[in-house]
């Protein structure tokens, strides 16, 4: 019988513990909780999660402490549930390096859906080959093509290179100031418009409607995500 | 007197004795005297009072030397040439001293005209000013120009707190405080020419009375011949256009304070209002639907069991959207644009956002997006922006039961503004938009419809926050187009 991944839920709010707890545990995971960041590195070690469920807002402090001390022995995937939904703050909890932001409240089918996504991302093996496939789109990172129903897409250098770093985010979001400084330059950190203007273009040669992109999600206030499944 | 002046006199003394030495022979001395006077009155038209005279007089001595008989000598020989002669003396100096009187007159007239159009111009420039630090700096920077002087002004608080608020000369000594105190007491101007303080080289006037302070002006000249009586009414003049445009500014000020209080009152009301009707309303469904499931489980079918949860989920998720407009309605009416998140955001991801939300919520509705093609990207808040555009879709799916698609569209209109508009096919509006917007109002009072006002208010205030409005317009063939407007802002490309 497979043994289905262990989640640390780290969240000091009983009631929220409750209906989380069960959710999981319906859906088959095997649960640990800790209601505080110290006990939290304890399970860690002891329990070896496959994944991290972390509230920011716990008695002892914000949860990205938490999340920079972890980050420091693990790359397991880390999934932030938070009611403070602040573009900042998501934005913050992914540089430091969070998989993903939740916000409170959330439905329970969307956050099964995400925790699906984070472990599978986790399980993945890099490939050698460096072809991503979604769809009828094709990302060859090694030999820098876009097919588009086995047609070669024309990119400029900039719209490969925002395509390829959401590539290699594996469909995690990727901040504006990320993409920003990998495809300009540090000091282009705050010129949001070029990346607006570069991925409408992009969008325009790789969605069948850029009103409803398919590929690149856009993320508001924070960034991009390439869509894989 | 100027020497140039004199010389000039002198000269055309000499040039036209000259001139006349060859017409001697024909015409004789009284009319000679006729010519001379005719000099004297062309130079006191050019020159002033002293030069003037010393021409008359020299006109004078050339006339008795050079033309009376004994001629080359300053005697008189006959009686009548005696009377000619004082006679010329008395009418040149009279000349002399009219037209000088004449002149003086039409130079103060002039001056009394640049002096009016001077202050004109002040109190013009003044008025587009919109604080008053601005309007004190400016009107110091425009007397002191207009004066060629230094001007001061001082702000007395009481006997200890005395502030130089501008001062056009900074590298000079500073005032005399003593004297600005003084002139707060008694208002009353002081300094030369004022009956006051006359020893002082300056001038100090009371300026500007305001609730705690008072703000008085020095003026300071470095020519002593300035300190005119002409001088200090137009530097009152110059001064009065400063206080006036503060007080135009104030009376501006409290009359905002006091609409911002009123809004702000209006909005309380209005927030209250809608925390009983928008919470109560589905907090009441949602209890009872959970009351029902646990009490009488048992009873109910599954069919029946499963519309319960599905009800409280509903209403749940619309008391979040009434959280979440609520929320957002305070920071931005409390903070108002430093609220704003703002930066470029291209339309068609914000539309992009906004679809694949009402794809969640409403899969059996249909939607039709469609936007100008080279739109310019805007400087918005986008989670306020998608709030706003969300409250607009909601709403006319609130109000429209028919199956057409709800119209999402966005263009450029002729006033340079970017309108994105939600159009549905439902029973539009019946009452005035502004009461919608500001009162919360329903279409329906205590209809069973969900809310109605919130979600326009919070649209209202975003757009209002970004520099643009909502506008509600019924459609002739029927339901309503709601548009935001936003103004263009230019991409700066540095």
């Amino acid at each position: 019988m497979k043994e289905m991944a262990k989640i640390l839920l780290v969240e000091d709010d009983s009631h929220i513990v409750h209906f989380l707890r069960a959710a999981l545990q319906a859906s088959g995971y095997s649960i640990a909780v800790s209601d505080s960041m110290a006990l939290a590195l304890e399970r860690l070690i002891d329990y070896r999660p496959a994944l991290v469920l972390l509230d920011l807002g716990l008695t002892d402090g914000d949860g990205k402490l938490f999340l920079h001390q972890l980050r420091s022995m693990s790359d397991i995937p880390v999934l932030i549930l938070s009611a403070r939904n602040s573009e900042e703050e998501i934005v913050a909890c992914l540089d430091k390096g969070a998989d993903d932001y939740l916000t409170k409240p959330i439905g329970v089918p969307e956050l099964l859906a995400r925790v699906r996504v984070a472990l599978r991302h986790a399980s993945v093996i890099p490939q050698s080959d460096s072809i991503l496939v979604i769809e009828h789109l094709e990302i060859d990172l090694f030999q820098r093509r876009v097919l588009l129903n086995k047609q070669e897409v024309h990119l400029t250098p900039k719209e490969y290179e925002l395509l390829a770093l959401l590539a290699r985010a594996k469909g995690k979001v990727v901040t504006h100031r990320r993409l920003l400084s990998q495809a300009w330059g540090a000091e282009f950190v705050d010129h949001t418009h070029y990346l607006r203007i570069h991925m409408g273009n992009l969008r325009a040669k790789i969605e069948q409607n850029p009103a409803e992109p398919r590929f690149i999600i856009t993320e508001p206030g924070v960034g991009y995500r390439l869509l894989l499944d | 007197m100027k020497l140039s002046e004199l010389s000039l006199g002198l000269v055309s003394v000499v040039a036209v004795s000259l001139l006349f030495q060859f017409v001697t022979p024909v015409l004789e001395a009284p009319i000679l005297a006729m010519g001379y006077l005719l000099l004297v009155l062309f130079v006191s038209m050019r020159l002033s009072y002293w030069p003037a005279l010393t021409t008359a007089i020299f006109s004078f001595i050339a006339l008795n030397f050079l033309f009376i008989e004994p001629r080359y000598t300053l005697q008189v020989a006959r009686l009548q040439s005696l009377f000619e002669l004082i006679g010329f003396l008395i009418v040149s100096a009279t000349m002399v001293s009219l037209m000088d009187r004449l002149k003086a007159q039409s130079q103060a007239a002039k001056d009394a005209q640049i002096q009016a159009e001077a202050a004109r111009h002040l109190a013009e420039s003044l008025l587009r000013l919109k604080d008053a630090p601005e309007v004190c700096f400016q009107g110091s920077e425009a007397i002191a120009k207009a004066l060629g002087a230094r001007v001061v002004l001082v702000s007395v608080i009481d006997d200890v707190k005395v502030d130089v608020l501008v001062d056009t000369d900074a590298s000079s000594p500073s005032p005399d405080m003593t004297a600005a105190r003084w002139v707060v007491a008694h208002q009353q101007a002081i300094g030369p020419d004022t009956g006051y303080w006359q020893e002082l080289d300056y001038w100090c006037i009371p300026l500007y009375l305001e609730e705690a302070r008072q703000i008085t002006l020095f003026l300071y000249s470095i020519r002593k011949e300035f300190y005119t009586e002409n001088n200090l009414s137009f530097l009152k003049g110059l001064a009065n256009q400063i206080s006036l445009a503060l007080d135009l500014l104030y009376a501006k000020k409290s009359e905002q304070l006091a609409t911002q209080q009123a809004e702000k009152e209006v909005l309380h009301n209005t927030l209250l209002a809608s925390l009983s009707h928008d919470f109560r309303t589905p907090l009441t469904t949602i209890i009872g639907a959970a009351t029902s499931l646990r009490y009488q489980y048992a009873n109910l079918s599954i069919h029946e069991q499963n519309e319960l949860f599905a009800l409280i989920e509903s209403e749940a998720i619309s008391m979040l959207d009434d959280a979440e407009n609520i929320l957002s309605l305070t920071r931005v009416e409390a903070l108002g644009e430093l609220a704003l998140n703002a930066d470029w955001q291209s339309w068609e991801e914000l539309v992009g956002v906004v679809l694949s939300l009402c794809r969640q919520r409403y899969p059996s509705r249909r939607f039709d997006v469609s936007s100008q093609s080279n739109l310019p990207l805007l400087f918005v808040d986008a989670k306020l922006m998608i709030q706003a555009v969300m409250n607009l879709i909601e709403n006319a799916i609130k109000f429209d039961n028919s199956a057409e698609p709800i119209r999402i569209s966005a263009t450029v209109d002729m006033n340079d503004c970017v309108t994105l508009s939600v159009r549905d096919h439902g029973v539009g509006m019946a009452q005035a938009q502004a009461q919608l917007m500001t009162k919360f109002m329903r279409c329906q009072p205590e209809s069973s419809q969900p809310g109605f006002g919130l979600g326009l208010a919070i649209c209202n205030a975003i757009a209002k926050v970004h520099g643009g409005y909502l506008k509600l317009e019924n459609i002739a063939e029927g339901g309503l187009r709601a548009t935001i407007g936003l103004p263009i802002k230019r991409l700066s490309l540095v």
